[in-house]
């Protein structure tokens, strides 16, 4: 049975930005957690995330589905989801996919911040 | 019939349940808690009571000797003389101090031929006349410590009254020789008195002990029967079905006990039947899939000229949604497509049916390689499931001029081994489904193939493929291996890849279903 765990809370470089921890194994099993902690957020109105892969050991095409399933949502309230700590693996599987022209992805949280600050 | 066998069944469960609702038969644990508790308490109580009796019984015979030994005694010494003398006046004066005791019947002396001196009685009238012959009372003889050889002592009762009596007889001794004797009986009424007393007493005490011994049965049955009682509710409930039952526990005891682990038995049996419901639930969901699934796969592989396919799919136990595809466009073209959808079960495959069947209908309205896959995500992208996308490789074989155009929405890129060597062919694009038609895009590339090329497409099931270590079979074992195999026949070309997945994978079981298509340009 593979375990993920789902960390948010406010990043702690604006408190408006919500900051997902992703650890372990996001796939058709455990993409459920994520989607309740997803909808925690937009039921709060936090609807500008950052999401931090950098523990995420394996993404499956139900797990980064997820992504795409709450990302209307979430621009139709001006908010959107900004990638940060892609292992090259993922950046493979982000292009492959063409989420790297659905998605921002950045290096850093500072600079997914400073992006949302830009916004 | 499996009908009317479980309808049987039922029925029996019914009669069963049945039973257990009509209660206990025959006495209850009340009862016979009572009668037991009330039965013990009156058997002890008479044991006691008669254990009391006996001595206090003893202790007052005791008590009476010891006085009548006294008394008598001091009749016989005192009137020694007087009975020696027959001085019956002196004689009488000692009857009357014997008497003075007033547990005293009647004190008597005799010569030593048995002819009364003297004769008295507390009532004032003496069983026999002065000067008659004494008739010593008879009776059985007591025997008790203290007790002088000479001196017997007899139970017997007033020959007035009828009343129970201790009668004493005792030598006359004058220098050491017997000159008469003396007789005296005592009553013992008085022992009577007390023992009939004690009887009483202990009986009204029986009484209410007995009393009290009910009521204490009654409630300590409640104690141990109330529990029991919520015990036989529950699994009653438990038995017509509602697994949510749970007993009230309150206690610690045995029962106590009892009770908690029937709580931890129901929900254990609730969780087990949820579990096989789910169970069942999700392999019935697999199954319909699966069906699904295969019903979308090509029956046979086209034939074309100058041209070998193959084609192989594995579907995983719980994910699934692979396809494979081919659409004869027209006589010289012939679209080849392998996808993967994000969705698992169900959901996955009818967002796959429909993906298969808008691509189907757009790959024949002659439309171009990438248009194909703009017009198939335009029709699915507002339908499908949130979330849910599909990744294809979509190529258009042209037999004659000898080229494959290929549009990628997403999907992993496909192989073309030349002469040993690899080339990749993955033009960029995006998953079916993930965004409207305004963003959607999808290069096109054309590959140009000579004789013996051989070309894979592929799920990332393949690549993706785990051993237990959670290892991944990867891209490059899997290039290596087409590059080793791409000389072989073609049936054995793709046994030779499959065989290496699986010797890497080595039993672990297959997360994702496994798709593999080879074509080659003969030689």
């Amino acid at each position: 049975m593979n375990i993920l765990t789902v960390d948010v809370g406010a990043s702690a470089l604006d408190p408006g930005l919500a900051l997902f921890r992703l650890k372990g194994h996001l796939d058709a099993q455990t993409v459920r957690e994520l989607e309740t902690r997803f909808d925690e957020q937009v039921r709060s109105s936090r609807v500008r995330w950052i999401v931090d892969l950098r523990e995420l050991e394996y993404i499956s095409s139900a797990g980064l589905g997820s992504f795409v399933g709450v990302l209307s949502e979430l621009r139709a309230q001006g908010g959107d989801i900004f990638f940060i700590g892609l292992s090259p693996k993922m950046e493979k599987i982000f292009k492959v996919l063409g989420f790297t022209r659905i998605f921002k992805v950045f290096a850093t949280e500072a600079e997914a911040a400073h992006a949302f600050q830009g916004a | 019939m499996p009908e009317a066998g479980e309808g049987l069944a039922e029925n029996s469960a019914g009669n069963l349940l049945g039973q257990a609702l009509e209660g206990p038969r025959g006495l209850s644990i009340r009862t016979k808690l009572a009668a037991t508790l009330a039965g013990l308490v009156i058997l002890s109580l008479t044991l006691m009571a008669a254990f009391i009796l006996w001595q206090s019984r003893q202790a007052l015979l005791q008590e009476s000797i010891r006085r009548g030994l006294i008394v008598g005694r001091n009749l016989a010494d005192y009137s020694a003389s007087a009975v020696l003398q027959k001085d019956s006046l002196q004689a009488i004066q000692f009857t009357k101090d014997a008497l003075s005791d007033d547990a005293m019947v009647h004190a008597v002396l005799t010569d030593e031929n048995g002819v009364i001196l003297a004769i008295r009685a507390a009532s004032g009238h003496p069983p026999a006349e002065f000067g008659a012959k004494w008739k010593p009372l008879d009776g059985p003889a007591v025997h008790a410590d203290g007790i002088p050889a000479n001196v017997q002592v007899v139970e017997s009762s007033d020959p007035e009254t009828g009343d129970k009596v201790l009668a004493f007889s005792f030598p006359v001794i004058k220098a050491d020789v017997q000159v008469g004797n003396a007789y005296i009986a005592m009553s013992q009424e008085k022992i009577q008195q007390v023992v009939e007393d004690t009887t009483l007493k202990v009986a009204l005490l029986a009484g209410l002990f007995v009393v009290l011994a009910l009521f204490a049965a009654v409630a300590l049955a409640g104690v141990i029967v109330r529990p029991v009682r919520r015990l036989t509710r529950g699994a009653l409930a438990v038995g017509s079905g509602d697994l949510d039952a749970q007993v009230e526990v309150r206690s610690f005891d045995e029962l106590g006990v009892l009770a908690r682990t029937f709580n931890a038995m129901t929900l254990g049996l609730k969780r087990a039947q949820k579990e096989l419901v789910e169970k069942q639930l999700l392999m019935q969901e697999l199954n319909i899939a699966q069906e699904i699934q295969q019903g979308l796969l090509p029956k046979k592989i086209p034939v074309i000229p100058g041209y070998e396919l193959a084609a192989f799919y594995a579907p995983a136990k719980e994910v699934g949604g692979d396809l494979y595809d081919f659409i004869r466009i027209d006589a010289q073209r012939l679209a080849i497509t392998v996808a993967d959808v994000s969705g698992k079960s169900v959901p996955g495959s009818l967002g796959m049916t429909m993906a298969r069947s808008v691509l189907r209908a757009q790959a024949l309205s002659q439309s171009g390689v990438s248009e194909t896959l703009h017009k198939t995500n335009a029709v699915i992208q507002p339908d499908i499931r949130r979330g849910m996308f599909v990744t294809m490789f979509y190529a258009v074989l042209d037999s004659k001029e000898h080229t494959i155009t290929c549009a990628n929405a997403g999907h992993n890129p496909a192989y073309v081994v030349r002469g040993g060597r690899l080339i990749e062919v993955g033009p960029e694009g995006i998953a079916l489904g993930l965004v409207p038609a305004t963003q959607f895009f999808a290069e096109e590339q054309v590959v140009e193939l000579v004789p013996g090329d051989l070309v894979a497409f592929y799920t990332d099931g393949v690549t993706e493929a785990m051993n237990a270590a959670n290892e991944e079979y990867g891209e490059e074992r899997f290039k290596t291996v087409l590059a080793a195999v791409a000389g072989r026949p073609l049936g054995q070309a793709l046994q030779a890849v499959l065989d290496d997945v699986h010797a890497f994978v080595a039993g672990a079981p297959p997360h994702d279903d496994i798709t593999l298509v080879l074509l080659r340009r003969k030689a």
